[in-house]
């Protein structure tokens, strides 16, 4: 048993093994019996993939006596199997004696099979709740070796228990050669195998029934979906759902693959096999606590079989066959609504249908309304509602929209709904009256023009009827209306992007003149120069020498101290030569500034001046200053 | 259309005037002036003209003369549309008896009201009577929510609230940090907006869509008349172009079949 204190919870049935339970005492008696140490006593009990070969009959009798312990008062029942029927030589099969309701009253004797030997390989104890009814079985496990191929019986025996013996059934087990290539459903039966089951072996042509393939496994990956060959037979897409299952004394991993199968003619027809592939994953090395990557796990493709199922397939019956039926099969209830039963000339009416039941619901059809010329039909639509993943059962809602072609019209044609009932073996017909209409003319005046403006959107997603026009024309959209060449929104959005940028702009502006006190001081002096240069010029047109002369000596000693990065009062004509002509001044501009600094100097002496002469001397100081500023000086 | 035409004509109309008129003399603004009144009377006048031509296609309708109500419908389409006409267009096309056109016009009229439920549910029903649902995924159905100028306004109006708050901060530093939280939120409700304009404008242009206008359509599996058709599209089928050739069109519809059809068979959404 792969996990033996495991637990599993079913829908059905409810098992808990409490093989370590049973172990523990086993240990316990075996130590008051022998005398030896309780870790010598008896081994624990292992996952079927690694079982310990425990031999020796003292272990076996302390299990059997410890387990009387447990002896109730309920029937003792009692089977034996083999957990395959085929292996090679040097491999081995399980044989598992399992008693439910009590325990055997003494050592079970098992037969002697020449070339098979059959030794004791522990046991463990199972507890199922089964519908709040608790059961205990005992299992007693044995390896069976083979030494020689062949086809071998292990004959029927009996076990004792108190008050009598019970029989077995004869097992048979076929060895071949250790060469010997077996399909892969033999080779790995102990570790995998599939079962295909379907929901009804008798049927009619039409009616489905459901499948199932369950695929039992160890472990295993890259499972695919079954094949299954069903001639005969339409199949539906497979659902699958995974689970554990206990089978024998072993608790598999499940997948049960589901689909829905359709007879499509009669007779006995066979259903499968169902071919599963997928590779096994099996342990060639390490243990599963230690092995995180599984490093001793090896992958092994395998495809497995089935046994086939043979289905037995009638024909629908003919005799009572309602004309309208078209091929539903299966339970169903049938509602109906038509709505709006007042309408003018042309105004769509809604029909709806929902059919409720149990059976082949994606088959069903709307049932014929037989409206002829009076009605014009479009197509009908259909909704399901089905919490059945297989579609065996739900609802399927139909809608179809007809309209009255004439103001004669005064109701609805009766329609009816047909469908065979496979357990009643027979044909039921559901019937919906005739529903009164009125239907007005188009052009009276009793069919005003309805407004529907206040729908919202949850009505607008069930509207049933049309919403009637509009009565006002509404804001005309020019062709051309991209959003791109509106004024509007680029003046929105590119305004406020102009205005940031500009105050981005200025604010670098100021943290630049912040940082440079140079660059401050030469914006400054361009403008204290720049007014001081039209003052020039006034003045030297109002023959103003003796405040022309100041102010240009002041000038000078500002522009040329920004420049040569000198206070300004520290600017001399000795100046010039020494610095001036450090930063590239040239010549001539020096010779100009010496020129003007020399006026300077001589006005104190001779201060009265012609016109001319100062707008000369201020032209000249303009031209100096342009010179200057083009001269290259660090920042 | 409207404001075209009159931005056109001013324009025609100034540099009439410039050519005429004497030197010296300055007619422009009195003339512009008369003109506005007179392109504004124009305009009134046009409108009560379209209104009641619309009220006469909505009385055909009534009467029950659904395919003279249709024409005049589309005659006044020549104007300009707007989300009535279509919606009106769209009613008497269905009860023409021409459900694939209904429902181009009903997708008109949603495009230009998209929050129109009388529009939605009568697409809605026009589909159900073909037998046919169309499940829009809520991620679509958000971004068709709003109209693509709509989306664009969004976005524009965000951008430009986030510039101003961002020129505030540079108006006001000493207040920056005061409102630099709802500087940042803005900033972040600027890229949802864009990216919710992107995503709408990829929604409506990834996938161009056309409606089948004629009772049955044959789809080839190549642009040949001589292909075989491998299956037929319904009166009013929705189906996705992902191709054309001279006056084929490679469709895929809602099965996901694909194939050509004849263009004329087909209208196709803007």
């Amino acid at each position: 048993m792969k996990t033996a204190e495991g637990c599993e919870q079913g829908a059905e049935r409810r098992r808990v093994t409490y093989s370590l339970f049973s172990a523990n005492l086993c240990r316990r008696l075996a130590v008051a019996v022998r005398g030896v140490r309780a870790d010598e006593a008896v081994p624990s009990c292992q996952p079927a993939t690694r079982r310990l070969q425990v031999a020796g009959t003292g272990h076996l009798l302390a299990a059997v006596l410890c387990l009387l312990l447990l002896s109730s008062a309920q029937a003792v029942t009692f089977s034996a199997s083999l957990d395959r029927n085929a292996i090679r030589v040097g491999e081995q099969a399980v044989l598992t004696l399992r008693f439910d309701g009590g325990q055997p009253s003494g050592v079970p004797r098992l037969p002697d099979v020449p070339n098979l030997q059959i030794q004791y390989a522990g046991q463990s104890q199972q507890i199922s709740i089964n519908n709040g009814q608790r059961t205990a079985g005992l299992l007693l496990n044995y390896l069976v070796t083979p030494a020689a191929a062949g086809d071998y019986t292990i004959p029927a025996f009996q076990v004792p228990i108190v008050g009598g013996l019970l029989p077995s059934q004869p097992l048979a087990l076929k060895v071949h050669p250790a060469t010997a290539k077996l399909p892969d459903t033999e080779a790995y039966r102990q570790f995998t195998f599939v079962k295909l089951r379907a929901g009804k072996t008798n049927a009619f042509v039409g009616e489905p029934f459901t499948l199932e393939v369950r695929l039992y496994f160890n472990a295993a990956g890259e499972i695919q979906m079954p094949s299954l060959r069903g001639d005969g037979f339409t199949l539906a897409p497979f659902q699958h759902q995974q689970g554990q299952e206990q089978v024998g004394n072993a608790i598999y991993r499940v997948i049960v693959f589901r689909t829905v199968a359709t007879p499509v003619k009669a007779g006995k027809l066979a259903l499968g096999p169902a071919q599963c592939a997928f590779n096994l994953h099996l342990r060639v090395g390490g243990t599963e606590v230690f092995d995180l990557f599984n490093r001793g796990v090896r992958a092994q493709a395998v495809t497995i079989l089935s046994e086939p199922l043979v289905i037995d397939v009638q024909p629908l019956p003919t005799e009572g066959r309602p004309a309208d039926f078209n091929g539903a099969i299966g339970r169903f209830g049938m509602s109906a609504s038509v709505a709006p039963t007042d309408v003018a000339v042309g105004a769509p009416v809604t029909v709806r249908v929902q059919i409720s039941g149990r059976g082949g619901m994606d088959g069903l059809q709307m049932p014929p309304l037989n409206l002829g010329e009076a009605f014009k039909s479009y197509p009908p639509s259909a909704t399901t509602d089905m919490p059945d993943p297989l579609a065996m059962a739900g609802t399927k809602k139909f809608e179809q929209v007809v309209q009255p072609q004439s103001a004669d019209v005064r109701e609805l044609p009766a329609f009816s709904f047909s469908f065979f009932d496979p357990d009643a073996r027979a044909y039921r017909t559901l019937r919906q009256p005739a529903t009164p209409l009125r239907v007005r003319a188009a052009a009276a005046s009793a069919a005003p023009t309805v407004v529907m403006t206040t729908t919202n959107a949850a009505t607008a997603a069930a509207a049933t009827e049309l919403v009637h026009i509009k009565p006002h024309l509404g804001m005309v959209v020019a062709a051309d209306a991209s959003v791109l060449r509106q004024p509007a929104w680029w003046a929105v959005t590119g305004g406020p992007f102009a205005l940031w940028l500009a105050l981005l702009a200025r604010r670098k502006q100021a943290e630049k003149l912040a940082n440079n006190p140079r660059l401050r001081r030469r914006r400054e002096v361009e403008k204290l120069v720049n007014a001081g240069l039209a003052e020039l010029r006034q003045q030297a047109a109002a023959a103003q020498a003796e405040p022309f002369f100041a102010n240009l000596f002041r000038l000078l000693q500002e522009q040329l101290g920004e420049r040569l990065d000198l206070p300004a009062s520290a600017i001399t004509e000795e100046v010039l030569d020494e610095r001036l002509k450090g930063i590239g001044a040239s010549a001539e501009l020096c010779a100009s500034l010496h020129a003007l600094f020399q006026a300077c100097n001589a006005a104190r002496y001779a201060p009265v001046r012609e016109t001319s002469e100062l707008a000369k001397l201020a032209e000249q100081f303009a031209n100096a200053v342009a010179e200057l500023r083009k001269l290259e000086v660090a920042e | 259309m409207n404001g075209s035409i009159m931005r056109s004509v001013v324009a025609t109309f100034r540099l009439r005037v410039s050519h005429t008129q004497p030197k010296g003399c300055d007619y422009g603004k009195p003339a512009l002036a008369l003109l506005a009144v007179l392109l504004f009377s124009c305009s009134r006048l046009m409108a009560e003209a379209a209104s009641t031509d619309f009220e006469a296609a909505n009385k055909l309708f009534e009467q029950g003369k659904f395919a003279d109500a249709a024409a005049a419908y589309e005659r006044l389409l020549t104007n300009g549309p707007t989300a009535a006409l279509h919606f009106n267009l769209g009613n008497a096309r269905f009860k023409s008896g021409q459900p694939g056109r209904a429902i181009f016009h009903f997708h008109r009229a949603l495009a230009l009201a998209p929050r129109d439920p009388d529009a939605r549910g009568n697409l809605q029903f026009a589909r159900r009577s073909l037998g046919v649902t169309v499940d829009e995924p809520l991620a679509r159905h958000l971004l068709r929510h709003h109209s693509p100028a709509e989306w664009a306004w969004l976005a524009g109006a965000g951008l430009g609230a986030w510039f101003v708050l961002l020129a505030l901060g540079e108006a006001l530093p000493a207040k920056r940090a005061a409102f630099a939280w709802l500087t940042k939120t803005a900033g972040v409700m600027v890229v949802i907006s864009a990216a919710l304009l992107a995503a709408a404008h990829w929604d409506r242009n990834s996938a161009r869509q056309a409606v089948v206008i004629v009772p049955e359509a044959p789809v080839r599996p190549g642009p040949l008349p001589e292909s075989k058709a491998a299956f037929s599209l319904r009166d009013g089928a929705e189906v996705v172009v992902l191709d054309a050739k001279d006056d084929w069109l490679q469709v895929r519809d809602t099965g996901h079949r694909a194939g050509w059809v004849k263009q004329d068979a087909l209208w196709q959404l803007p």
